[in-house]
């Protein structure tokens, strides 16, 4: 199956397959595929997280539509931002407030954070905690 | 048309019109003929007239448009008499009249034969369902099949549905009537 | 030595007959007069504990096919039954069933659709679902019931092909008619019909599939074209099945089936038992002289082209019969797709359409003889009336 085109809105692209080449009457056989749709184009507001202050609680994890929260060893890990459409619903939900959404244009000039928005420098939220 | 042999049977709803000719057609079948039985529908009503048709063939029957000129007519309801085709060979009447009588006042061309099947059947079965005796009538009138090869047809199509003890006295009654049948 | 079982069925018996003897693994239905004797037939097989399918009793049609769609998606052999209203109560699911590529088999006892309420034979039901993508299958009596429903599971479930069939007869002219029947061994139909394996079933949970997603305006298309494309395969994988099947029966089923037509000058189309009594006055007419014949098509959908141009090419004239008005005044259904195939060929015969048999009304022989007359006329002028009404009052 053609990678981000599959079920998208707009019209297909030049590399979408040919009637020939997909399986019958619109099935999906190849299961898990929504992977392939990177949804996380549709972001306006980019979460980041404060590890320093993060108690690994995972409501986040829980709380996340998109299922964007990367966890490893019980521990909250940043986000997925392929799939992440910046709902801030982690934002609203993180009890010690230590995630924070940015615009995405701000984001890219944000020192300090790593590819999945984790920080140990930048003190975010400190408002909110006052 | 002519290696078709046809019949009309003229009935009314709950009588046993559609019942008597596929048993007639069934028992022709395992002579080794080709059969063909339906009825006329409408909304079915017990009491309304209806209409049963019988083909029977040494060859293959594709033709499926109801009878007009029967080589047989049977009426199992006197009432309905004036239904029944006058240019017939043979026309087989549910009545106590003699077949001078209907002779006499209709204008049937055809061979007349009469069984009084309403009163065997209500002597017998003590209430008027004509098939079986009719079906009597109509092998004694015609010697179109043998006469074992209907009654177990007979039994074959009823006598799951009504249990042993009427289907014998069916089997009476369409004994009584072969036997009874009148003839001009 | 090929075994029968000579009986005496209508065609309702004879489709329940063959139900029996598929034993489908579920068959959800809804009764409709004249479909209902249908159901009853083979409702007594399952009461009598003969097949093992689980009868769903549904409380609509619209659920009928949703609950088939959904068996057959599960990877189940499906079978249903239906008529007039109820096939136009399940229309939308009717199409969903084609183009999920499930192939169950239907049988449609043709009636009317209303209003007003009518019980009896016309074909407007099964030609409301011409376009559906359900490939079509006609019979002309009870005996071809039976041997059109047994080929038709394999049709459906053929691997090029994946496509739901209904298999029509005349509502009372065939399915309440007591005609002879030869039916099969159950076993040489179960060798026959052998194993259903379809190819997504959604109860194979290893290989876990989607039906039905949102499709839209960069996919959709090209399901439909694999679906057109699907159907393009029906015509060799029929004929295939069909010498398989005349092994086994001694009964060879055709696409479409020339009566006396190789030489003759006026022929007469038409679909299921009205192609019996036109055989019969053909017989008739040839006896005197006139050169007649007749043009049967068992599958109208898809509609086998080649083979009809083959066949008509050399008539002066032909006159099609239709069971069903489509009110577009240029014809019945039947004769715009014949009058359409024959467009492409020179010195194209004449044609013209008889709207027939409305809500039951009796083609008479008389009707067909009058027919074949007009057709002598028709043949011999420039100027005719195309589209008739033959048996209405006053024409």
């Amino acid at each position: 199956m053609s990678k981000d085109k599959v079920c998208g809105f707009l019209a297909a692209s030049e590399d979408a397959k040919s009637w020939k080449e997909i399986p019958p009457a619109g099935l999906i056989v190849d299961a898990g595929n929504s992977k392939e749709y990177k949804t996380g184009t549709w972001r306006t507001f980019r979460p980041l997280v404060d590890k320093k202050r993060c108690i690994n609680c995972l409501i986040c994890w829980i709380m996340c539509p998109d299922s964007s929260i990367y966890v490893e060893d019980e521990k909250m890990q940043g986000f997925d931002y392929d799939h992440c459409k910046g709902c801030k619903i982690c934002e609203q939900v993180c009890p010690v407030k230590c995630i924070k959404t940015v615009k995405e244009s701000e984001a890219e000039n944000l020192e300090g954070f790593d590819d999945k928005g984790r920080t140990t420098t930048v003190k975010i939220n400190e408002k909110n905690e006052n | 048309m002519e290696d078709i042999y046809e019949i009309t049977i003229i009935g009314r709803g709950g009588q046993g019109a559609k019942t008597a000719s596929e048993v007639l057609a069934i028992a022709a079948l395992h002579e080794g003929k080709y059969i063909q039985a339906f009825s006329e529908y409408g909304a079915e009503r017990s009491g309304a007239p209806i209409v049963s048709f019988i083909r029977i063939s040494k060859n293959p029957i594709t033709i499926h448009t109801s009878v007009l000129e029967p080589n047989l007519t049977v009426v199992m309801d006197e009432s309905l008499l004036s239904m029944a085709n006058k240019n017939s060979d043979k026309v087989v009447i549910n009545t106590v009249r003699s077949p001078d009588k209907i002779k006499h006042c209709t204008n049937l061309k055809g061979k007349i034969y009469t069984a009084d099947c309403t009163g065997i059947s209500v002597e017998i079965l003590g209430r008027n369902i004509p098939n079986t005796p009719t079906l009597g009538a109509v092998l004694k009138a015609t010697n179109l099949l043998p006469k074992n090869c209907v009654e177990k047809q007979l039994r074959n199509k009823l006598e799951q549905k009504i249990g042993k003890k009427i289907m014998d006295k069916n089997i009476e009654c369409f004994n009584r009537a072969y036997e009874e049948l009148k003839e001009h | 030595m090929k075994k029968m079982k000579t009986k005496a069925l209508t065609g309702a018996d004879a489709a329940g007959t063959a139900m029996k003897q598929i034993d489908p693994d579920v068959v959800a239905a809804y009764p409709i007069t004249p479909q209902t004797p249908v159901m009853h037939k083979f409702a007594k097989f399952i009461a009598d504990g003969e097949v093992h399918t689980e009868l769903i009793k549904v409380e609509s049609e619209h659920s009928a096919m949703s609950a088939s769609v959904g068996a057959a998606s599960a990877g189940a052999r499906v079978m249903t039954a239906t008529a007039a209203n109820g096939l136009a109560l399940m229309v939308e699911i009717v199409y969903i069933a084609a183009s999920l590529r499930l192939p169950i088999v239907m049988n449609v006892v043709n009636r009317a659709l209303s209003a007003p309420i009518n019980i009896h034979c016309d074909h407007s039901d099964s030609m409301l679902c011409r376009d559906s993508g359900w490939i079509q299958l006609y019979s002309e009596n009870q005996q071809e019931v039976y041997d059109n429903t047994l080929l038709a599971v394999r049709l459906a479930e053929n691997s090029k092909v994946k496509l739901p069939v209904m298999v029509c007869q005349d509502g009372f002219i065939t399915s309440h008619e007591v005609m002879r029947v030869d039916l099969l061994e159950d076993k040489k139909v179960k060798d026959f019909i052998g194993k259903h394996k379809p190819d997504y079933p959604l109860l194979d949970t290893d290989n876990p599939v989607t039906y039905g997603p949102l499709d839209l305006f960069d996919y959709y298309f090209e399901h439909k074209r694999q679906q057109s494309e699907a159907l393009t395969h029906v015509f060799e994988t029929f004929n295939n099945l069909s010498k398989e099947y005349e092994k086994i029966s001694g009964r060879k089923l055709n696409l479409i089936e020339p009566y006396k037509l190789k030489d003759a000058e006026l022929a007469i189309i038409c679909l299921n038992s009205s192609a019996g009594s036109v055989k019969f006055v053909v017989d008739q007419l040839r006896e005197w002289g006139v050169k007649a014949g007749l043009l049967k098509i068992r599958m109208f959908r898809p509609f086998p082209k080649k083979l009809v141009v083959d066949a008509l090419k050399h008539v002066k004239a032909f006159a099609v019969l239709d069971r069903s008005e489509s009110f577009s005044l240029q014809g019945g259904p039947l004769f715009t797709e014949i009058r359409s195939t024959m467009y492409e060929i020179e010195n194209k015969p004449k044609s013209v359409n008889y709207i027939y048999g409305l809500g039951g009304r009796e083609l008479k022989l008389d009707h067909i003889r009058q027919v074949f007359e007009d057709l002598g006329k028709v043949a011999e002028s420039n100027k005719f009336k195309i589209v008739r009404f033959l048996g209405v009052r006053n024409g």
